[in-house]
């Protein structure tokens, strides 16, 4: 691949979370940050909405929509309502036709732990489209990446991608991984604890997009967190009719701090498996954070507690996979070439 | 056909008055539905009033018949005889003028009675003959709205029939009619006398007895003086055969009136019993009407009052009252007034 | 005199128009686009007997209900909501269209809006298409009364933001749950205005031996109707009638607390009802209910204390439509500029 049959061909950058779809166009820069949820008619199959709209859907419906969420823990789980939603996102960008699929490069981030089935599905998306130039990375790396780390340097980098299906911790060094390990509790799983705690503790059922706010608004994983209780609407399950619940920062807190513990066994597992000059580097610079769950209040504090090592949220926690797509479609992965020297 | 007037003629068949309207020349004939006839020949010899006279008074060779008596057509040639006689007598054969027919029958005639009499009206030459129940025309001209959609009740106590009617909406909703009013009154009297006095007196008497001496309830009716009234009776001695008078007072008519009034009564409640219950509701603010010749019997309003249970009113005009109505009906273009589509 | 809509009796400049139709038990309204509400009357006819030919429609018809002869055939072609005589609703659809003055309606151009109950069979809603049809529209659609109840009611239903709302209406009461410009849960059953003026008739005459008609039972329902557990200064009004007993007419008075509570077990069954939609009703939209609250529209809605008897049941607030009576055919305004799509929210 000579440096000019790549620059005729146009950069997509897709970072396919489960809650959140990215798409990074080159020259357009992200074309696309919505919730990763399409709404179609249920009879003409019609696209309804997709992206915010579609998420704003979510528990709402009635039965001629059916409202689709194509990721689960990270990976295609329907590949029709996948395909669908990125054809949607490429259909809104100007000038884009069908003859332009075909001069796409295309690289898709994924989880760290993925079976090949898996990574397959993903490289058959992209085939639907009629892309042919697809290649697979790491979301961990691209986040670095998009984070302005020079991973480049032989200098060991760990980075903590707390995302919607998955949270995934890796070590990577001199432009590539050493190692990383993935788990599926990240924020979906957050919220489902929330609705099961409400459930169990106050026999009131709330809906997916009533538990993510309740996390939004109250999780707190500070020793001591200013106390904040708020009223969050549901169904009594006994007698089926809406009731209001109460919920505090403590009680989230306490809801959480399993998964949190997860997460922090999970550095820990991944810290011993580390090669010792990378540990040093690594307890010497910390860890970055990424990722939406990284947003959550207290949570370094929370992390460094227990690991002993500095944690640092990096200032674009949200958008920095889909950003780091940018220097990946430059180098093709490739950890000889540093893009951010391009 | 260049003469035709275009003359819209009402008839009240009634049992006891035949009562004949002319639009534009007013009632023209208002007489005794009696009739004469020479049995031999079959021919009319007199109608009306010159007939009633004859009442009780004839030979074998004449007879005299009420053809509606009791409320029922028993003759229906008769009836056609008496209306071309009184007809022929108003327009002098110039029946062609006449372009529509208006009869007004009693409520409990059959369907075959009432063909009989549109037939008629046909025979006659007049193609636009009607048929409608004397209690809606007695209501109309009484000055009841009857095309409201309000309940009203008349009571129509004439000569032959007492006539039970609920109107609404421009019709009749129930009625009913029994044989007991001014004829079986006579009758009865007729009886009393006979049973009580032992005289045998004659029908005309009985009559002008009723008229005079009747009475249901509250005080009984007195002259000018304000003594009370007395009837001196001349008849036949059920015994001897001999002519004799006897007195009658006001105390015995009102018995005998009373027990008539008994049928009266039952059927009034019958009739309110059958009444659906919004129209019934209605009476209790619009109350019932009495016309007819027995509306005039005293006392009469207080007993249906008191039978009842709701205002009972009088009409003003008792005896015209059908054919006032029928004059009202004649202006009528439409069959159900309040339409207004 | 037969009563006929004749071509030569229309102008010229006849055209097309859009209208809506809210076909009550009880009532019927009209709306045509450009004009607005042209028809609100009794959806009642009167025929003679033997002529077949229409004497009167609408208000004067319905008083003629319980005072006929047999010369009059009154008619309520609507029953419970669905067509149950469709020539007498034809007849009744193009008087009301022909009445109105300035307008001139070619129904073979126009496009036809029919609201019917929630729970109807196919062959129910195939005679509304027949309706369409026998009245010479070739563009008709159907839509279900909620939804036009709910947008008739200022609600917003084609956001997420979930709405529900109940339509009492003359023959049949709907309880829906909105979103997303369609109806997400609904159910009806036949505790309607009618049911009510059964209960007042069946009241009267069990205890207090007055047989009244259907008129009747239903003035005192809307003068004196209440659900209130509280009444401070009790409303009284006269009931005539027939004594049961002695077959006399009669005249008594009936308050408001009487009343009250006859009318009190029925809604008990229409608070189930609302209690079951809410049941189904999926958790997140029971939040966007509980915040919102429940709308109650319909002539039902009219009762005093309505509100205050549901809350006590049910525990969500209520709030009564702004303008119940009309609710209906007010959102098929709205449905007529969409087409009942869900897609489309239609701008003014």
């Amino acid at each position: 691949m000579s440096a000019a049959g790549m620059n005729q061909k146009l950069g997509l950058g897709i970072d396919l979370g489960t809650a959140n779809l990215l798409v990074y166009l080159e020259k357009k820069g992200i074309i696309f940050d919505e919730p990763s949820v399409i709404a179609f008619d249920r009879e003409s199959g019609r696209i309804v909405a997709a992206g915010e709209d579609a998420h704003k859907m979510l528990g709402k419906v009635h039965h001629k929509i059916s409202v689709i969420k194509p990721l689960r823990n990270g990976v295609i789980s329907d590949m029709r309502a996948a395909k669908a939603l990125l054809t949607y996102v490429l259909g809104k960008v100007e000038n884009f036709t069908e003859k332009s699929m075909s001069k796409i490069t295309c690289v898709i981030c994924c989880p760290s732990e993925v079976t090949k089935i898996e990574r397959d599905v993903m490289i058959d998306l992209a085939a639907n489209m009629n892309i042919s130039d697809v290649f697979i990375e790491e979301e961990i790396k691209s986040g670095a990446l998009g984070a302005g780390v020079d991973i480049f340097k032989s200098k060991g980098v760990m980075v903590v991608d707390i995302g919607g299906g998955t949270t995934d911790v890796g070590v990577i060094s001199f432009g590539d991984i050493v190692l990383s390990r993935t788990i599926r509790k990240a924020g979906s799983f957050m919220d489902d604890e929330i609705a099961k705690y409400v459930k169990k503790t106050m026999n009131v059922e709330i809906g997916e997009l009533t538990s993510e706010r309740a996390k939004r608004e109250l999780a707190d994983m500070h020793q001591e967190s200013k106390p904040l209780s708020l009223k969050y609407a549901g169904r009594d399950m006994v007698k089926g009719i809406p009731k209001w619940v109460t919920l505090s920062t403590e009680e989230v807190r306490n809801v959480l701090t399993p998964a949190f513990d997860d997460i922090v066994k999970l550095i820990a597992a991944v810290l011993k498996d580390t090669p010792p000059e990378l540990s040093a580097d690594i307890y010497r610079h910390g860890i970055l954070l990424t990722g939406g769950c990284a947003k959550v209040r207290g949570v370094e504090e929370f992390i460094s507690n227990h690991i002993q090592v500095p944690v640092h949220v990096v200032s674009n926690p949200l958008t920095c996979v889909a950003e780091g797509t940018k220097y990946l479609l430059k180098n093709r992965g490739d950890y000889l070439v540093n893009p951010l020297q391009l | 056909m260049k003469d035709k007037k275009n003359l819209s003629v009402g008839i009240d068949l009634g049992t006891s008055n035949l009562l004949i309207y002319v639009e534009g020349q007013g009632t023209l004939f208002n007489e005794p539905s009696i009739i004469a006839i020479d049995k031999a020949t079959q021919k009319v010899v007199s109608v009306g009033h010159e007939a009633a006279k004859l009442v009780g008074k004839t030979h074998d060779k004449v007879e005299v018949v009420r053809p509606l008596q009791g409320g029922v057509i028993s003759d229906i040639q008769l009836i056609r005889e008496i209306l071309l006689f009184t007809m022929e007598k108003i327009f002098l054969s110039d029946l062609q003028a006449i372009s529509r027919l208006l009869i007004c029958i009693p409520s409990e005639i059959t369907n075959t009675e009432k063909e009989a009499i549109i037939e008629l009206g046909h025979s006659l030459g007049i193609q636009q003959t009607e048929i409608q129940e004397e209690i809606k025309a007695a209501a109309l001209g009484s000055g009841v709205d009857i095309f409201a959609p309000q309940g009203h009740m008349i009571i129509d106590t004439g000569g032959g029939t007492t006539d039970f009617g609920i109107l609404s909406l421009g019709d009749v909703v129930l009625s009913k009619s029994i044989k007991i009013a001014g004829d079986f009154f006579d009758r009865q009297i007729i009886d009393y006398v006979k049973t009580a006095h032992k005289l045998e007196i004659g029908s005309q008497t009985a009559e002008q007895i009723k008229v005079k001496l009747s009475s249901l309830t509250g005080p009984y009716p007195v002259d000018e003086d304000g003594e009370p009234l007395i009837f001196e009776a001349m008849g036949r001695d059920l015994v001897s055969g001999l002519p004799r008078r006897t007195v009658l007072g006001t105390e015995e008519i009102r018995e005998v009136l009373l027990n008539c009034f008994d049928a009266v009564k039952s059927v009034l409640l019958t009739t309110l019993e059958e009444t659906p219950p919004e129209l019934a509701g209605d009476l209790v603010d619009n109350g019932i009407l009495i016309t007819g010749g027995g509306s005039q019997i005293p006392g009469i309003r207080e007993f249906i009052a008191d039978t009842a249970k709701v205002p009972v009113y009088l009409s003003e005009v008792p005896i015209t009252a059908v054919i006032d109505g029928c004059k009202k009906m004649l202006k009528m273009t439409n069959r159900h007034f309040y339409s207004e589509l | 005199m037969a009563f006929m809509i004749g071509k030569q009796d229309k102008a010229k400049t006849a055209t097309g128009k859009n209208i809506g139709i809210d076909l009550g038990t009880a009532n019927i309204l009209v709306y045509v686009e450009g004009d607005g509400i042209v028809t609100n009357e009794p959806s009642v006819i009167a025929f003679d007997y033997e002529t077949n030919e229409v004497l009167a429609t609408g208000q004067m018809a319905a008083e003629m209900i319980g005072k006929g002869h047999h010369g009059i055939k009154i008619v309520s072609p609507l029953n419970q909501g669905v067509i149950s005589d469709i020539d007498a609703t034809k007849k009744l659809i193009e008087i009301s269209l022909h009445r109105v003055e300035n307008i001139n309606i070619e129904l073979s151009e126009s496009t036809l809006l029919l609201c019917c109950p929630s729970e109807v069979t196919q062959l129910e809603r195939d005679s509304f298409m027949d309706l369409g049809a026998k009245l010479g529209v070739r563009d008709i659609f159907i839509e279900q009364e909620v939804k036009a109840c709910a947008i008739g009611s200022g609600l917003d239903i084609f956001s997420s933001n979930g709405s529900m709302v109940i339509d009492i209406g003359g023959g049949s009461t709907d309880v829906g749950v909105l979103s997303l410009g369609d109806i997400v849960v609904s159910e009806s059953n036949r505790i309607a205005g009618n049911y009510l003026d059964n209960e007042i008739i069946n009241y009267m005459q069990y205890q207090h031996g007055l047989l009244i008609g259907k008129k009747t039972a239903e003035r005192i329902k809307i003068e004196i109707g209440s659900l209130r557990e509280e009444i401070k200064e009790p409303r009284k009004t006269f009931a005539n009638g027939r004594d049961v007993v002695t077959g006399l007419p009669r005249k008594i008075f009936v308050d408001e607390e009487e009343i009250r509570d006859v009318l009190v077990r029925p809604f008990e069954s229409v608070a189930t009802m609302v209690l079951k939609v809410l049941q189904s009703t999926p958790a997140e939209l029971s939040a966007d209910i509980i915040v919102n609250g429940i709308y109650i529209s319909g002539g039902g809605a009219l009762l005093d204390g309505i509100d205050e008897f549901m809350h006590k049941r049910i525990g969500m607030d209520f709030h009564i439509s702004r303008r119940p009576l009309t609710a209906v055919v007010d959102g098929t305004k709205l449905l007529l500029k969409n087409r009942g799509s869900y897609f489309v929210k239609p701008t003014d």
